[in-house]
């Protein structure tokens, strides 16, 4: 599937914008969101051939380099006060979209963020990352069954907080 | 599982995330090719370190082996080694016959005292353990005392 991808640019061109979607999940800055994913990318790209599945293998290394820049800019308390934040700043948008969908986008932005991480995660992966329940598993180091749990709760309470939202 | 056609599953599939940025692409690009470039221009050194062990080794065994010419002229089977003044003795390695110190003799008594000498040289460089000859073990006034 997409391991026939050839070349670091195809897989960038494919996996790179969810791959900083996820690491926004545990840095609120775009800019910070892209410098782990550009360490998590070189070393995904030194050391994908280990993989057995290179593709979960990407997203993992995305989660462990976000975990590392976390420890080491000490920005825990930041991003607890991030996730805190019931709205995203301008310019720090999760998603492109059309002007007339931009309330809807921000509730969904913001109901994402009132997820738990772990719930949230396994959306991000799901959704936006296209990685089956299996590929979760891999890369977050939890069981496929797990993964399709954490993702059925995070839909339901999506659903609830949205549930005054008007879908269009 | 999930449902299938779940309206806020298709929703969320809607919303697109921002690509990456260029300035990403750039680093990315860049930190790959210096990844690419190291690997590239590494040498093995191992190699090098290898030949020059073995050419140090080869120039060891030269220097070890290769005979000293300067031995070559001089006797090196004699134990001890043979005295400087015994070289020319060498040269005539044979003992002075009767008619030699006669002819001595006859010459003068330098002439004697200096094939005594050679004698004895010629005798100490062959058996370094034999008693060093002497033309008197003690002097004559020993005698009268």
């Amino acid at each position: 599937m997409t391991d026939a991808l050839d070349g670091w640019t195809a897989w960038l061109g494919k996996h790179g914008a969810a791959l900083v979607l996820l690491a926004r999940q545990w840095v609120a800055d775009r800019a910070d969101a892209e410098d782990i994913v550009q360490e998590a990318f070189v070393r995904f790209w030194r050391s994908r051939h280990k993989a057995v599945d290179p593709t979960a293998y990407l997203y993992t290394c995305v989660k462990r380099s976000a975990l590392e820049w976390l420890r080491s800019r000490r920005r825990r308390v930041q991003r607890e006060e991030a996730a805190a934040r019931p709205e995203i700043a301008a310019g720090e948008r999760w998603f492109a979209c059309p002007l007339e969908q931009d309330e809807r986008r921000a509730a969904i932005e913001a109901s994402l963020q009132q997820l738990p991480e772990a719930q949230r995660e396994v959306l991000v992966l799901k959704i936006w990352g296209e990685l089956s329940f299996p590929q979760i598993a891999e890369a977050l180091g939890i069981s496929a069954n797990t993964a399709a749990s954490r993702y059925r709760y995070a839909l339901a309470k999506l659903r609830e907080q949205l549930a005054e939202e008007p879908i269009p | 599982m999930t449902e299938e056609h779940d309206p806020l599953e298709a929703e969320l599939h809607s919303l697109r995330p921002h690509d990456v940025s260029l300035e990403l692409q750039r680093r990315i690009a860049k930190r790959l090719t210096d990844v690419s470039s190291a690997s590239l221009g590494y040498k093995p050194r191992w190699r090098l370190a290898i030949v020059g062990g073995c050419l140090a080794a080869c120039l060891t065994a030269v220097a070890l082996l290769w005979p000293d010419r300067h031995k070559i002229d001089e006797p090196s089977s004699r134990a001890g080694g043979p005295p400087l003044v015994a070289t020319t003795v060498v040269e005539n390695n044979r003992p002075a016959t009767l008619q030699m110190y006669r002819r001595a003799l006859a010459e003068s008594p330098e002439a004697l005292e200096t094939l005594l000498d050679k004698q004895a040289a010629l005798s100490a460089a062959s058996d370094s353990s034999s008693p060093c000859w002497r033309a008197f073990t003690w002097s004559p006034a020993d005698l009268f005392n």
